[in-house]
């Protein structure tokens, strides 16, 4: 349906920085790293630091900048300045808030210039599509592998099995296909900010990137995992999976491979040492200490790859029958044990 | 005549694998993009898995398997840059094809009481059939002897139609993009090679996983509230996808439904409330609004759902699926548990073949055996579980022997293949 004829605006690369063209037309006018501390560079480097920042305070920040080259070229510009801090959790947060305000501009946008963007831009497959299925109306048909790989979580009415699939094609309204926009745009600049930094950083933006660094770390902070040993009782903030499999392994039962990994690293993760996780094993019929300590250790990341492992997300817990909860707004079990430290508790549902 | 297992039995096996590698090297199937998967085998004389090899061409895959008799075969569902790297990190992936198990394993079929047997190394119970734990302790690790038979390749192949009906019925992939494999053992893999699919990641690839099992429908997507905090189904039997298979569930449900079936789902006064609906309805010709009268709350909507899931859904192992660099069985290799090739079928071969007959590569002279403790049935010939002395087809005497039953034997058996191998 890319017939209709869509006139892109200077505006538009603006808008939307993963475009074709968008990527051509900031090649064509030719930034460098060292332009950036030239005066010329100055405004270009303030509004690149202003989205940065905006997104370490969780902001959507969906100014757009007088001068347009400059709100263009603030874009490759923030990606540079993540490259250079080389921190994984910061792309991710400016990926997240980018991906918004894409979001908030596409669900503005008449359907056939959405349409337009959506294929350009991440190659999706769309059709047009008036219908209703069930209760629901929508608007366009994308192809399932672009609906599973770009659905902002895998349940209620976005997971596949609760949409009327019609031979390989997925109906979906507008507004969903904006924010399936969303996650592929988060998708796509978290990728650019984890590419290796460029060589030969002037010290100016050395300095920048610190300043970026520090308020980011200030912030972190705040918000990162609190350790078990200083909070009282933490095992009443597990989440009620996390309990279950506990409860079955102090018990002495048959854990299942997979529970015993999630269980093993949610508890070190949360800062039990890897003799503490070991006791929690200790009943297992099967129990047998260099086993079960050299297994540990290899979650806790002192062997092998050296990574130490955090638990299956939520969704991966369910398919592998280990959640049968509903957590108010929880998508990871660390994140059930963060929240319900913060505020003391979360409100969960048992599925039957 | 010894009743101890025979040590040279076991060399005869691996003849009989040589001998089939020999001849018939060229129904191994070399997989697409060659050049871009990792090998891996196992081998009789040598313990662990061989890994990270790789053939430029089916000419130098089938060379190596005819010279070194694999017991086991397996290549990577991945396509990788360097296939040959040793850490995984360093192969670079580049994309998978979706592969979707399906194995008895964990099915309860009605043949398991004639051929699987079980012990419990706890409290030293033993019995026939198939248990989860310890009936007698409750004991989680109980050892299985198990065995293949018709029946449980039958029960698998209608999981593998169910399956196979939804890839191109839902997902509209073309039969020429999904190929079914009997993996020589206890069921089939179903790989789905398309480029819609090749990329896909973990989470997209379990999502596919939970559709083809219909993990996680829930309500809300069906059905619109209805009076007292009722939901109201809006579903119809000829809407795509799970939308008509809920609906037509709901139909069968209905139509068959009464006390006994309604405790499923509802509870206390709910039960009559729900007969009394369902004969009501059914005093009616059927018509498109029948459906629009099946008011339940959400709790016997869930219990409901999960019942229709459990009918519809296809029983697969979906850590196989969620998995982007998975080993699996090489098209044409003899699994070394059974002696069974592990055979591609056609989707009207699927429907129309005998499995067993297509996958076996030797032959059926009868042998006189001396066994103890046999299955009552295995592939697809019954046993005379009690009797000392037996008269076995060649075939099967490779699969007793490879899955290790205690087999006696005067003399050492022919070596022959199948017909047409």
């Amino acid at each position: 349906m890319s017939e209709t004829p869509v006139l892109l605006e200077r505006l538009d690369l603006a808008k939307y920085p993963f475009l074709p063209e968008t990527r051509e037309y900031v090649r064509t006018l030719g930034l460098a790293i060292e332009d950036l501390c030239s005066p010329a560079g100055a405004a270009v480097l303030r509004r690149a630091r202003e989205r940065i920042e905006a997104a370490i305070e969780r902001r959507v920040d969906t100014k757009l900048d007088d001068d347009v080259d400059v709100e263009i070229l603030s874009f490759p510009t923030a990606v540079l300045l993540l490259r250079i801090a080389n921190d994984r959790l910061l792309a991710r947060r400016f990926a997240v808030a980018e991906g918004k305000r894409v979001s908030r501009f596409l669900t503005q946008e008449p359907p056939e210039k959405l349409v337009y963007v959506a294929t350009k831009g991440f190659e999706w497959r769309i059709r047009k599509f008036n219908g209703r299925v069930g209760s629901l109306s929508y608007d366009f048909l994308v192809s399932f592998g672009d609906f599973v790989s770009n659905v902002p979580e895998y349940r209620g009415l976005w997971k596949l099995v609760n949409r009327p699939l019609m031979r390989g094609w997925v109906p979906v309204s507008a507004y969903e296909l904006a924010r399936m926009a969303e996650e592929a745009t988060k998708r796509y600049i978290e990728g650019r900010c984890l590419e290796p930094p460029p060589e030969g950083v002037p010290p100016p933006i050395g300095g920048i990137v610190n300043e970026i660094k520090s308020k980011w770390t200030e912030r972190m902070e705040r918000l990162g995992i609190p350790k078990a040993s200083k909070v009282e009782r933490p095992e009443d903030a597990y989440p009620p999976c996390i309990k279950a499999i506990l409860e079955d392994a102090l018990a002495g039962k048959n854990v299942p491979h997979s529970a015993r990994f999630a269980l093993a690293s949610f508890l070190l993760q949360i800062g039990k040492s890897v003799d503490e996780v070991i006791d929690v094993f200790r009943a297992a019929p099967d129990f047998r200490e260099d086993i079960a300590r050299y297994q540990v250790e290899h979650i806790a990341g002192l062997r092998g790859s050296r990574t130490k492992y955090i638990p299956f997300k939520c969704d991966n817990m369910r398919s592998l029958g280990l959640c049968r909860w509903r957590c108010k707004g929880v998508k990871h079990p660390l994140q059930f044990y963060r929240l319900a430290v913060g505020r003391g508790k979360v409100e969960y549902e048992e599925i039957t | 005549m010894s009743t101890r297992k025979s040590p040279n039995l076991a060399e005869w096996v691996k003849a009989a694998f040589k001998a089939y590698y020999s001849r018939a090297s060229s129904l191994v199937e070399e997989p697409s993009e060659i050049t871009q998967r990792e090998f891996a085998f196992a081998f009789f004389d040598r313990p662990g898995m061989h890994r990270h090899m790789v053939f430029r061409d089916a000419a130098e895959l089938r060379g190596f398997v005819a010279r070194s008799v694999p017991r086991h075969a397996y290549y990577s569902s991945a396509y990788y840059r360097y296939p040959d790297a040793e850490r995984m990190d360093e192969k670079v992936w580049l994309g998978a094809d979706l592969v979707f198990d399906i194995d008895v394993d964990h099915i309860d079929t009605p043949c398991k009481a004639l051929h699987d047997s079980w012990q419990c190394p706890k409290c030293g119970a033993s019995g026939k059939g198939f248990v989860e734990t310890c009936p007698k302790c409750g004991y989680e690790n109980v050892k299985r002897k198990t065995w293949v038979c018709e029946t449980c390749i039958n029960v698998a192949r209608d999981e593998v139609i169910k399956l196979v009906e939804m890839l191109t019925g839902d997902f509209g992939l073309s039969s020429d993009e999904v190929h079914v494999v009997f993996s020589g053992h206890r069921g089939f893999h179903v790989h789905v090679e398309s480029e819609v699919v090749k990329e896909l990641g973990q989470d997209a690839r379990r999502e596919i996983a939970d559709y083809v099992r219909g993990m996680g429908l829930e309500p809300e997507a069906f059905t619109v509230p209805g009076p007292r905090r009722t939901l109201r189904l809006v579903a119809k039997p000829e809407d795509p996808g799970w939308y008509g298979r809920v609906a037509r569930s709901v139909l069968d449900w209905i139509l068959s439904l009464d006390e006994k079936s309604a405790a499923l789902i509802a509870r206390g006064r709910r039960v009559r409330t729900l007969v009394r609906l369902a004969e009501r309805l059914r005093g009616r010709a059927q018509s498109a609004d029948w459906l629009e009268e099946v008011e339940l709350t959400r709790a016997e909507w869930l219990r409901l759902l999960s019942l229709v899931s459990r009918a519809e859904g296809a029983h697969i192992d979906e850590r196989v699926t969620i998995d982007v660099k998975r080993l699996i069985r090489l098209p044409g290799s003899l699994h070394g548990k059974t002696g069974l090739r592990v055979s591609r079928l056609s989707l009207y071969e699927l429907e129309n073949v005998d499995v067993i007959r297509e996958a076996r590569v030797f032959g059926d002279d009868e042998i006189m055996i001396n066994a103890v403790n046999v299955p009552q049935k295995a592939l697809d010939v019954e046993l005379q579980a009690k009797a000392a002395v037996l008269k076995v087809p060649l075939y099967l005497l490779v699969y007793l022997v490879a899955n290790g039953a205690e087999i006696g034997v005067l003399e050492s058996p022919p070596i022959r293949l199948a017909s047409g191998i």
